[in-house]
């Protein structure tokens, strides 16, 4: 029964997949049917202007506005500041996914049409894009559980721990000697 | 009776869809898929008959025309594929090479599966011989829709349907003929009875569908792109990686 578990995978993976190109042209029926390189720039633009407007985000995200909020002001106020705050980073996160969707979507459709088309390369897109959307999708649960500044202490701190122990451990490393280890290795065997 | 009623009914559809495929010009547009419903249309008509009036001859019958009605459907993937991509034809060479691919290690695998297996009767192996070539075709059709799915490919109201109900039929047929090559369940009547009502399912999707010719989409005018697939992976590549560092620097200040 077991072995023939990936078979019924593989029916109703044909069933599911159909059933959502059928959705995708109900969808589409409403949409623009030809996509055109100027629909592309303007969904660039709109990716660049999103990317060039984070210095305000990257505010919502910063220490020392809840420092002074939580030094000066009640807690009532604390907890409005604390969720308007999450509440403005969560928005900013679902933006940049649904513009980079889109983006990734007329990028897809033009490619189409193109005579020389790119396996590794598209593949390449993909797993980028992917891990985009993991990275945001763990960021979004994060700040959902925790707020804006806790999720940046984290991340802050999960992309600090690797960089620390390469920093750890690349000098010793170095003071290996790796004659002397291999005699080691010898000896005890 | 109601196996009858079903059977009947499906052989009526298959005209419908033939007949409407004629008047409304469809045949011209996807003839190999009207080539295909013409086989099965014979087919059925000469199974019906032989059910009829000669039942001892019914089974080995329809396990020999089962598989050359399996491996005519090949022809409708090839219809699929070919409507599909008229339109993309740098996709169509990449899909091609994929299908290629993945059809070779299925019945490579399926013919060793086969050979090990050994010839124990030969209504038996036309059987499975039949079912790993219904398995083949799943993966292929999967692997299709799948890039139909990605590249967001315009398919039009007919080839939709097309693609649809056969999608539908080819589905169920997996596992139901999974289902049914699990010991104990060769005899099942609920199995047997399932097939073809969702082969009248199928038919009646095809007879909404292709019942009358809808324009199929054009292909946009984008000269300026043909040769101009690096400089747009290369724009999407770099523009999703600054995506990625700004999340990554806006959440970590």
């Amino acid at each position: 029964m077991m072995t023939l578990l990936p078979i019924y995978v593989l029916g109703v993976l044909i069933v599911l997949f159909a059933g959502r190109l059928v959705v995708q042209a109900a969808r589409g029926g409403k949409a623009k049917p030809v996509v055109t390189v100027e629909d592309y720039a303007a969904a660039r633009e709109e990716v660049d202007e999103l990317l060039v407007a984070t210095a305000a985000i990257e505010r919502v995200f910063a220490k020392e506005d809840v420092q002074f909020v939580s030094e000066t002001c009640p807690v009532v106020v604390q907890q409005l500041f604390r969720q308007e705050r999450g509440k403005l980073a969560i928005e900013w996160i679902r933006l940049s996914q649904r513009r980079l969707a889109h983006l990734m979507d007329l990028h897809l459709k033009l490619a189409s049409y193109t005579f020389e088309p790119c396996a590794r390369l598209e593949i390449g897109l993909a797993v980028r894009y992917w891990s985009f959307l993991v990275a945001s999708h763990f960021i979004l649960l994060l700040l959902r559980l925790r707020g804006p500044v806790e999720t940046a202490a984290i991340v802050h701190y999960l992309v600090r721990v690797p960089g620390n122990l390469c920093g750890v451990f690349a000098p010793r490393l170095k003071n290996i000697d790796l004659v002397r280890l291999r005699s080691n290795v010898d000896l005890v065997q | 009776m109601g196996a009858n009623v079903v059977w009947l009914s499906a052989i009526v559809l298959e005209a419908v869809v033939l007949c409407r495929g004629i008047i409304a010009s469809l045949t011209r547009r996807y003839p190999f898929f009207y080539i295909y419903l013409a086989c099965i249309l014979a087919t059925e008509l000469v199974r019906f008959y032989c059910y009829e009036f000669a039942p001892k001859y019914y089974q080995g019958f329809f396990w020999n025309t089962e598989l050359l009605t399996i491996a005519a459907s090949y022809i409708v993937i090839l219809e699929i594929f070919r409507s599909s991509f008229k339109h993309h034809p740098g996709m169509g060479t990449l899909v091609q090479r994929v299908l290629l691919t993945v059809f070779v290690l299925v019945i490579s695998y399926a013919a060793t599966d086969l050979l090990h297996g050994g010839l124990r009767s030969l209504p038996r192996a036309i059987a499975e011989l039949g079912r790993d070539l219904r398995y083949a075709e799943g993966a292929v059709l999967l692997l299709l829709l799948w890039f139909f799915g990605r590249h967001r490919i315009a398919l039009g109201r007919n080839l939709l349907g097309l693609v649809a109900g056969y999608s539908f039929w080819i589905g169920f047929n997996v596992m139901n003929l999974a289902l049914f090559f699990v010991r104990g369940n060769e005899f099942s009547t609920g199995l047997r009875k399932l097939l073809p009502v969702t082969y009248v399912v199928t038919l009646s999707i095809w007879c909404v569908t292709l019942w009358s010719a809808h324009p199929e989409p054009e292909r946009p005018a984008l000269e300026v792109l043909d040769h101009e697939y690096q400089t747009l992976a290369t724009r999407t590549r770099l523009l999703l990686a600054r995506a990625s560092t700004r999340l990554a620097r806006t959440v970590r200040p």
